[in-house]
């Protein structure tokens, strides 16, 4: 009886002390989702802003109390940051996909239900990781102990397969033979350089990168931004687009099984990402789609929801899990170098947060959706552009200096090539896919050493 | 419908007729900059830019870090390190990979190596060892409870080895930690306390020092000389510490050299040469036995030769390890290797184990023996002694004291305490509880003899109280209380019954998920991260890592080293898909 009593008494401090951490969650979803408004920033900068500051007000906010803050950012930015890719084509990696169905729709006038179908997907993504989560333990301590010693070359696989995946590709069109044959090669051969080029430049920035030591956990940060965030604004500021009048549907073009196979897909693509090392949700989504070869836009929307969802929140989601605390995911490792998650009680609260943040966040995104149809109808989109540009800037020069606004604009460029010359963006992760790929072979200082990188 | 050349806006494709600027998205019509130029502008500046990159980092060095600045924000950084190896190599062949620490004048990390790594270091006999300088490059990698640095290549990693210097055994000291030395003496004793390292014993004519040798060290460079007690040899390591105590850690066995000279240790030194400027100092003497008396903590002999007479201390461990005790009796040949001290004025000669005393020849005289519950009275020298012996001073009368008030200016006053056993760990020469009554926590030491004599020896356990009636001594800064007798220690209230049940290692499952279960075993690999310690406990049946926090880690006395044998209460927890136990109670036995 008496330890019954105990037991009892126990579990209502947990419970209190878990109860403490929920406004942590709450918090983090309402920054999260106003800031995946500001296009092409990444909830990672933003996180890392906030490490910093954790760092110093460590002791007041608590590790668990700042785990909860970030895990409520990552659940808000996962699902709102659709509305920038569709509503101001400013993509991340695991947007990049949207973006050509989003505009689609947004210029048929229908951006505010591409938006609400990539939050159904997204809620259907948080679905799966509460139905997996009784059994999240076993599977992915099973798979990973599986995995751990063939990374090196099912990355591999995976990089040849995006670079094979673009053959054949044009060849009929031109009046000669050397025509066709540029035709046929000037869009592969963008994608292959622009896949060397960024390698390149991830294997700098692994063993010489100009970001300051101290900014070190930043270090990819000007590179992405250069690659995906400021090719798409200059764009955007060159271009000029005009977005129509756009509707605000009271319902949605998406019967249960189109959710449902759009979900299934989604899942496929974000568990894989979610769980494998180096792939990102712009990878996952992009096997899943082939994987799955789903051919209706309202499939490809929703999955698109659900796998970057699943990406960003799994991952996530994996560093809590219960004595295996797998560190994948730009979050995680942030928030690793700090803080050391304990106990299955607090596994449990990240699940239920993850349900309570993402329903808070699907209720955001209809409101914040509406709120840019009433922006990009008011505001020039130019003008929203360029102080997208302004904030980029800012952004890499605080984080990390003149180092990072120098990564920034050698890697602007290259992520301009897959624009201009119409090869795959996703050729742009050859910033990561390469030099983790080839360290994971052992082969990564030696080629780097061939490139003068290290003498 | 299809709209002329020109009649449409080439940037949105709207019907903008012979307009110049577009009325729906503002583009120019005419003066426009062909995408022709864009698209070269752009590879051009690809290119242009990572060449320019290239170029810019091919002159610039790896930037040098100092380890006490590694932080959070340093994450995958790559940097070069500076330092001197301070631990390891831990060697795992099964995963290829090397374990060593490293620090600078700011602080210590581990380093890393890995497959080919591993491959090419071991390959090329560039393994770092305890007291290499190393310059090392690598990627960091911090965690809130570790940080790391990956070493990026076997290139990368410059070793300069340590110069030894000829060192004397009696010269080195704990705060000679990481020196490199060269000692010679001759092999004393060899012994494995547990699997994965070897301790040798070496000695001179002044004193001893353990050399150990670790598994890790066999498996990359080779067994150890085949030596035997006796052999001269010479040793050139590291000076580390093991609780405070310096030895020498061998960097590879082909260090350990048996030498084909003679053992000048073992020359004999006349009794009547041993004055108190020898206290400390080793030596070895041969004498005849003229009185052998039994006290509580073991054999007293007085042995003598032609210059004069010395007193043979042997504690009960070291009287346990003779190999022929019965032997030693007045009118034994007796050859001795010990410590000289001194007590109370009287010369001491102190062996360290049973093997330094070698009983050459005896005649049957009586031993003097005191019979069981006898007061130990004042030693007394059947014969005229040229040292002078005092008088030992009477028993002062005991006083009931609470624990609490008990102070350094009790040292040596008889006391009665009762309290409850808080904790009790074993000893080479006894037991030693942790006494509670509430104000204060005293140490009770209980002599194996003494033990021995304690009618409720089984019941001293945590959670008994007793009554100890016995002397306050103080050691290591600890408050003591020593009966000297068994019937000093009477039993108040029974401990509460407890069943422990001591799990072998390698029975423990993923069945055993949050059960709280026990273990016993001996550290051979602790680190340190930010709330605890992480320690690997060996049984005979396996390893397990034990994770201790600090509150735990806090109560742990002594300290939690290498080789500590220690009985662990902690809950299984699987971790990365490894089984651990969490430490709720470590006991260092």
């Amino acid at each position: 009886m008496a330890v019954e009593t105990q037991d009892f008494a126990s579990l209502q401090n947990d419970s209190m002390e878990y109860l403490s951490l929920v406004p942590y969650a709450i918090a983090g979803t309402l920054i999260a989702s106003t800031l995946a408004l500001v296009p092409a920033l990444h909830i990672y900068n933003v996180a890392g802003i906030f490490i910093l500051i954790a760092l110093g007000a460590q002791e007041s906010i608590g590790g668990d109390g700042l785990a909860m803050l970030l895990l409520g950012m990552i659940v808000g930015y996962a699902m709102l940051n659709t509305v920038s890719a569709v509503f101001l084509g400013a993509p991340d990696d695991s947007t990049i996909f949207i973006v050509m169905p989003g505009q689609k729709y947004l210029l048929m006038s229908r951006g505010y239900e591409a938006a609400v179908l990539t939050g159904i997907g997204a809620l259907g993504g948080a679905a799966v990781l509460m139905a997996l989560s009784p059994f999240a333990v076993n599977i992915f301590v099973t798979l990973r102990t599986i995995l751990l010693p063939h990374l090196h070359w099912i990355l591999g696989v995976i990089i040849a397969y995006m670079l094979m995946a673009e053959w054949p590709k044009g060849g009929d069109h031109g009046a000669t033979r050397w025509a066709r044959l540029w035709d046929a090669w000037r869009g592969l051969g963008a994608g292959l350089l622009t896949f060397i080029l960024s390698g390149i430049l991830g294997l700098v920035l692994m063993y010489k990168s100009p970001v300051p030591l101290e900014m070190s956990f930043q270090n990819l940060l000007p590179a992405f931004v250069g690659l995906f965030a400021v090719p798409w604004v200059m764009e955007n500021i060159l271009s000029g687009t005009e977005i129509p009048k756009q509707h605000i549907s009271k319902s949605f073009d998406a019967p249960p099984g189109i959710i449902a196979r759009g979900i299934f897909s989604g899942a496929v693509g974000g568990l894989f990402a979610a769980f494998f090392p180096v792939v990102t949700g712009g990878i996952g989504g992009y096997l899943a789609g082939h994987a799955t070869a789903q051919r209706d836009d309202r499939v490809f929307i929703i999955s698109q929801g659900a796998s970057k969802f699943l990406y960003y929140v799994g991952a996530f989601c994996l560093f809590f899990l219960p004595a295996a605390r797998i560190t994948k995911g730009g979050m995680s490792a942030m928030l690793a170098t700090m803080y050391t998650p304990q106990g299955t009680g607090l596994f449990h609260l990240t699940v239920a947060m993850i349900a309570v943040c993402g329903v808070l966040a699907f209720g955001l995104l209809l409101g914040y959706s509406r709120l840019t149809v009433w922006l990009v109808e008011r505001v020039n989109y130019r003008y929203i552009s360029l102080a997208t540009l302004g904030i980029l800037f800012a952004l890499v020069y605080f984080m990390t200096g003149w180092g990072g606004i120098a990564i920034m604009l050698i890697a602007t460029p290259i992520g301009w090539l897959p624009v201009l010359w119409g090869s795959r963006r996703l050729n742009c992760l050859g910033v990561l896919l390469v030099p983790i790929t080839l360290n994971l072979a052992g082969l990564g200082p030696t080629v780097a050493s061939w490139l003068g990188i290290l003498s | 419908m299809q709209h002329q050349s020109g009649a449409t806006c080439p940037s949105c494709g709207r019907f903008v007729g012979p307009l110049e600027k577009c009325p729906f998205c503002g583009a120019n019509i005419r003066k426009r900059l062909p995408l022709k130029f864009l698209r070269l502008a752009c590879l051009v500046l690809a290119l242009a830019g990572i060449a320019i990159l290239l170029y810019a980092i091919s002159g610039a060095s790896t930037p040098t870090a100092k380890i006490g600045n590694v932080g959070a924000t340093m994450n995958y950084a790559y940097v070069k390190i500076e330092g001197v190896v301070t631990r390891g190599p831990i060697y795992d062949a099964e995963q290829q990979s090397l374990r060593f620490y490293v620090a600078d004048e700011t602080g210590e990390i581990q380093a890393s190596t890995f497959r080919e790594v591993t491959e090419a270091l071991i390959a090329a006999r560039r393994v770092p060892m305890v007291g290499d300088s190393i310059i090392v490059e690598g990627t960091l990698r911090i965690r809130d409870d570790f940080s790391a640095l990956n070493v990026a290549s076997a290139d990368k990693l410059q070793i300069t080895p340590p110069t030894f210097s000829d060192t004397l055994l009696t010269q080195i000291a704990a705060q000679n930690e990481l020196k490199p030395v060269r000692v010679r003496g001759d092999v004393r004793e060899i012994k494995t306390p547990y699997q994965g390292l070897t301790l040798v014993t070496i000695g001179d004519a002044m004193g001893e020092l353990d050399v150990a040798i670790t598994g890790d060290t066999e498996a990359l460079h080779g067994s150890l000389p085949a030596i035997v007690p006796g052999d001269v040899v010479e040793v050139q390591g590291i000076v580390t510490n093991f609780r405070d105590t310096p030895q020498l850690l061998l960097r590879h066995p082909s260090d350990f050299q048996k030498l084909d000279t003679e053992n000048t240790a073992a020359t004999a030194t006349d009794i009547g040469a041993i004055s108190a400027q020898r206290v400390n100092q080793r030596v070895r003497v041969l004498g005849t036995i003229e009185k052998v008396s039994e006290f509580s903590q073991g054999v007293r002999a007085t042995l003598a030769d032609a210059s004069g007479e010395i007193i043979l201390l042997l504690w009960q461990n070291v009287y346990a390890e003779l190999a022929n005790p019965d032997a030693l009796k007045p009118g034994a040949r007796v050859e001795a290797l010990g410590q000289v001290a001194e007590y109370r004025g009287e010369m001491e000669i102190v062996p360290e184990r049973g093997q330094d005393v070698q009983i050459t020849a005896a005649v049957a005289q009586a031993v003097t023996t005191r019979e069981a519950g006898e007061t130990k009275q004042p030693d007394e020298t059947a014969e005229p002694s040229k040292t002078p012996r005092p008088t030992r001073e009477p028993t002062p009368v005991p006083v009931l004291i609470d624990i609490g008030s008990v102070t350094e200016a009790d040292v040596e006053k008889r006391v009665i305490v009762t309290a409850t056993i808080v904790r009790a760990s074993p000893f080479s020469q006894g037991m030693r509880y942790t006494l509670d009554d509430g104000t204060g926590t005293i140490v009770l030491i209980l002599w194996t003899d003494v033990l021995e004599t304690v009618e409720v020896q089984d019941a001293l356990l945590p959670g008994a109280t007793v009554r100890v009636t016995g002397a306050v001594e103080l050691f290591n800064k600890q408050l003591e209380v020593i009966p000297d007798a068994g019937s000093a220690v009477e039993l108040i209230a029974p401990a509460p019954v407890v069943t422990i049940t001591i799990r072998s290692i390698d029975s423990i499952t993923t069945a055993d998920l949050d059960a709280t279960i026990f273990i016993q075993g001996t550290v051979n690999e602790v680190s340190d991260f930010s709330a605890g310690k992480y320690a690997t406990v060996t049984d005979e049946s396996g390893e397990i890592r034990v994770t201790v926090f600090d509150n735990v880690l806090a109560r742990i006395q002594p300290p939690l080293e290498i080789g500590t044998e220690v009985q662990v209460e902690g809950r299984v927890n699987l971790f990365r898909g490894n089984l651990e136990i969490v430490a709720n109670e470590v006991m260092v036995q």
